[in-house]
């Protein structure tokens, strides 16, 4: 690894070249990845990957690159070449020393991964197929509709340092570990699924806390409520999303267009609108990197900043944007602890850690009982947007009819579309339940583990896609 | 170490442990990309990384592990983990390192000509096309996308069996986001080029394209639900193609996932349709001779006529079925296990131009946008839910813009309704590590939400 010294200097090269601010990035991530199809290991894989991102500004002009090639020599030569691409004036620079900073761990770990033997990985594995695969007793008509159980079991382990030419130097290590199950039900040629994939920011301790059979059991729960559902009707309709995973919605529907990358910019429809309503009044939302052990937490984020508590709507205003370092400089703001990526082959920009709406008033079989008709869509799968519009879409895993203020019949293949800007001010209902899921979120810094969450909550009106009677 | 002291480092060590059945992969690549924004350069990314990933056979069952360092230290390693990793394995069928008894193309060799280019150009390149999608229109009022990119990867197949194959691949061009505002509502529009030689690459047009997409959709409104014909942009077939791509793997067939198993010489689409795989289109960015198993790639023709003639396979899928491989192994970095993929997928053109499908469709929509491919489509079932903009076509004509609407259905029932093909094939928004190239089609019917009522 590389020594303190050796960073600093090329961090000096980075300035000297014609860079005003200079940062270097190195990681260091084992991970082991197993997949199982109906009981039987099918995969198992497992490597390490190394390299340095390195990073300098001018104003707020920005290069980057990032080698595995660690010889000092290389990464000076790398330093001096993306330093003359930024075009500054070469300059002789205030020499600077790397202090180093230590925070305490937010991702502590009880059983690291290395000292789990592999066949207790694989008997994790074996518990949630299990839990699929007995969740409709033997013999029973809807046994024999359960068609493929894929299990699949993933462990990393992050080390990174990151240093700058502001002399800050630190370090964090994320270890995280995830546990999906994905069910297939079939009848009369057509196929559905379910899955259930939690994670969380241990050891193996996790499966401590939680028991795999449950998460093939909520697979197989979802796949077989919907093999045998009807189409989801489609049109305009008051739509009641289920809590956990369900928080997709606001990720989606608002999270992404308040990330710094597209309000400096100008490209997001909440740009210049801090301090202004923008949601109706019982919309509170929070973005934070800071919850002990959770999927989307860290000490500090990929530009070393320590991680915080964002608030992002306080009863319906606009509190703050997520701002990473380089566009804190376009912004005149600071940085919010949310510069993330994926690995060393990306530069870090503005992103979601753990995002959620707090719990508001209502019970959840009153949000219900309170809809004349409308979909209630129980489980959520993923979704996208476009910030710079505002629309977004997400599909429904599991989606049921609401008829009277009665939750009557199962209905698939349904999706939500609309304008986030417009969604928040028709939240009408916010239930007592917040729970929190986990997911992957993909933007241009790569793909990153992130929590959605909110409790069960009510949209006066949404455009269901679904099918036409 | 470059890969070849690192493989012989592996080797010898593989040999000495009596191993006897192995296969080290390799990727070096390097990426380059230049974001401009209001005429200067906002981001610079020079970068190159290098990785390998060993696997051995052990009883029929393949253990990996994957090392981004290379030196004698992590040769051992990743040679003990992958041992380790095999004997884990339970699945029934056997997998296999390629004997080495094909022979390949010959491909146009691999020149580098984009590192050949100096910086200065590729930054004049960027500037001029930001500045002719911003002179397009005065309502073109942002670029929050503008980006010049290129790249090159070299792969690397070695095995126990003598089998040692190496070449090189790139590509280049740029991608470029336009916004049009009418005072009212913002509209995006996206365009790219993506070529294998910077020859002939045209920034300008792209740009204009790019912000045409988003002029024409100001004033877009939603429509009422109910059933419509449509024609999808060739974009949007080739998203639609990736589903179908998960069901021609016949590795998801062999397991039961893919709707498709069971349906071998089977009309599964319209009649109009055929779709091959190619290993080498002219100026493609995904051609290879050879497949990550060291299999020679070749031409196959995966649906003709609308019948399904051959899934794509690897060597383990090929042997369960008793077929020969079709060189379609893929791992789109060393730390992925292969799977299956095509190389090109290409959707082959038919008679009519985009105005002559207008005429022919008379009254519909012509979809030039579907977001949420990722959660809204299931390859599973083939079910279709996403969120769709484009057009009003009323009397064969452009009527207006249309926006918040929703298409639902089954992809394979859709393909089944084709009712007019376009004249030529082109390169789709690329995503993942292979390319398609598809036409726009004419569909006589899809189901549409939208949010007007009823009237």
């Amino acid at each position: 690894m590389l020594q303190k010294q050796e960073m600093e200097e090329v961090l000096s090269i980075l300035l000297e070249a014609g860079g005003d601010f200079g940062e270097l990035f190195f990681e260091d991530t084992r991970s082991a990845e197993m997949s199982m199809i109906d009981g039987k290991l099918e995969k198992v894989n497992s490597g390490r990957i190394c390299g340095i991102g390195l990073r300098a500004f001018l104003n707020t002009n920005a290069v980057y690159a990032y080698t595995n090639d660690l010889s000092i020599e290389n990464l000076k030569g790398t330093a001096r070449r993306i330093g003359k691409a930024l075009k500054g004036l070469p300059k002789p620079q205030e020499p600077f020393i790397l202090n180093e900073k230590h925070y305490e761990t937010k991702l502590p770990v009880l059983l690291p991964f290395e000292i789990i033997e592999k066949r207790e990985k694989k008997h994790v594995m074996q518990m949630a197929n299990e839990g699929a695969r007995t969740y409709a007793p033997s013999g029973s008509a809807l046994a024999d509709l359960i068609g493929q159980i894929e299990v699949s079991y993933l462990e990393k382990d992050q080390y990174v340092r990151i240093a700058n030419t502001d002399g800050m130097l630190t370090e964090d290590r994320r270890r995280r570990t995830r546990l999906t199950t994905r069910v297939i039900a079939a009848e009369n040629g057509q196929k559905e699924t379910g899955s259930s994939s939690p994670g969380y920011g241990t050891g193996f301790e996790f499966y401590n806390l939680i028991d795999p059979r449950e998460v093939g059991q909520e697979a197989a729960r979802i796949a077989l409520r919907m093999i045998r559902a009807d189409y989801a009707p489609a049109g305009m309709m008051p739509v009641v999303i289920g809590n956990g995973f369900g928080g997709v919605i606001f990720h989606e529907a608002c999270g992404h267009s308040l990330e710094a990358t597209s309000v400096a910019k100008g490209a997001s429809v909440f740009c210049g609108k801090v301090g202004q309503k923008i949601a109706n009044d019982c919309v509170n939302a929070v973005d934070d990197g800071t919850i002990p052990n959770a999927w989307g937490t860290s000490t500090v984020d990929d530009e070393g900043t320590p991680t915080q508590r964002n608030q992002l709507i306080e009863n319906g205003i606009l509190k703050g944007y997520l701002v990473d370092r380089l566009n804190a400089r376009k912004m005149g703001a600071n940085p919010t602890g949310s510069g993330r990526r994926e690995n060393y082959t990306y530069a870090p920009t503005s992103r979601m850690s753990n995002t959620f709406l707090m719990p508001g008033q209502s019970i959840p079989e009153e949000i219900i009982a309170n809809t004349e008709r409308g979909l209630y869509a129980k489980t959520m799968g993923g979704g996208s947007v476009q910030p710079t519009t505002g629309e977004f879409n997400f599909a429904v895993l599991e989606g049921y009819l609401i008829e009277k203020g009665r939750v009557v019949k199962p209905v698939r293949g349904a999706t939500l579309i609309g304008k986030g800007h417009e969604v928040l001010e028709k939240i009408d209902m916010i239930g007592n339940d917040l729970t929190r899921s986990q997911g992957m979120c993909g933007s241009i810094s790569g793909s990153i583990p992130a929590d959605v969450g909110q409790p069960t909550i009510r949209v006066s009106e949404l455009l269901v896609g679904g099918r036409n009677t | 170490m470059n890969f070849e002291t690192f493989k012989n480092a592996v080797f010898d060590i593989a040999a000495k442990k009596g191993l006897k059945n192995y296969e080290l992969f390799g990727m070096e690549q390097r990426e380059f990309e230049i974001n401009f924004f209001e005429g200067a350069i906002e981001g610079y990314k020079d970068a190159s990384s290098s990785g390998a990933s060993f696997k051995t056979i052990v009883d029929g069952k393949a253990g990996m592990s994957f090392t981004e360092v290379w030196t004698p230290e992590t040769a051992e390693k990743i040679i003990d983990d992958a041992c380790e990793n095999s004997q884990q394995v339970d699945a029934s069928d056997p997998e296999f390192i390629y004997e080495g008894n094909g022979s390949y193309r010959t491909f146009p060799p691999f020149e580098d000509r984009y590192v050949k280019l100096p910086v200065e150009e590729k930054i004049a390149y960027g500037l001029e096309m930001e500045k002719a999608a911003k002179a397009h229109h005065p309502s073109i009022v942002n670029i929050p996308h503008c980006t010049y990119f290129d790249a090159a990867e070299r792969f690397y197949v070695s095995n126990s069996h003598g089998v040692h194959l190496e070449c090189g691949r790139e590509g280049g061009g740029g991608y470029l986001v336009a916004v049009a505002s009418d005072g009212k509502a913002a509209k995006t529009g996206l365009e790219f080029v993506a070529q294998e030689s910077p020859v002939g690459l045209d920034f300008v047009t792209m740009a204009q394209k790019a912000a045409e997409r988003a002029l024409k959709k100001l004033g877009a409104k939603s429509i009422k639900s109910g059933k419509y014909p449509i024609i999808l942009d060739y974009n949007m077939v080739g998203e639609l193609l990736s589903l179908f791509s998960f069901m021609i793997n016949a590795e998801n067939v062999q397991k039961g996932l893919s709707l498709l198993a069971g349906k071998l010489h089977q009309a599964i689409v319209s009649p109009a349709i055929t779709i091959v795989n190619e290993p080498y289109i002219e100026g493609g960015i995904s051609n290879i001779p050879f497949d990550a198993e060291g299999v020679p790639t070749k031409t196959l023709t995966i649906v003709q006529n609308g019948i399904l003639e051959t899934f794509l396979h690897r060597i383990k899928t090929a042997k369960k079925d008793g077929v020969p491989p079709t060189g379609n192994a893929t791992r789109g970095r060393y730390n992925q296990a292969p799977a299956i993929a095509p190389q090109n997928l290409l959707l082959r053109a038919g008679p009519l131009s985009l105005e002559e499908l207008m005429r022919k469709m008379g009254d519909g929509l012509y979809i030039t946008d579907l977001q949420g491919m990722h959660s809204g489509a299931n390859p599973y079932s083939g079910q279709l839910s996403l969120a769709a903009e484009g057009f009003r076509i009323e009397n064969g004509k452009i009527a207006y813009p249309v926006e918040q609407i929703t298409i639902a259905g089954n992809v394979l029932e859709l393909f089944g309704k084709v009712a007019g093909i376009g004249s030529e094939s082109k390169l789709s928004l690329p995503s993942g590590n292979f390319s398609v190239y598809c036409p726009d089609l004419y569909f006589s019917e899809a189901d549409i939400a939208g949010t007007e009522s009823p009237s």
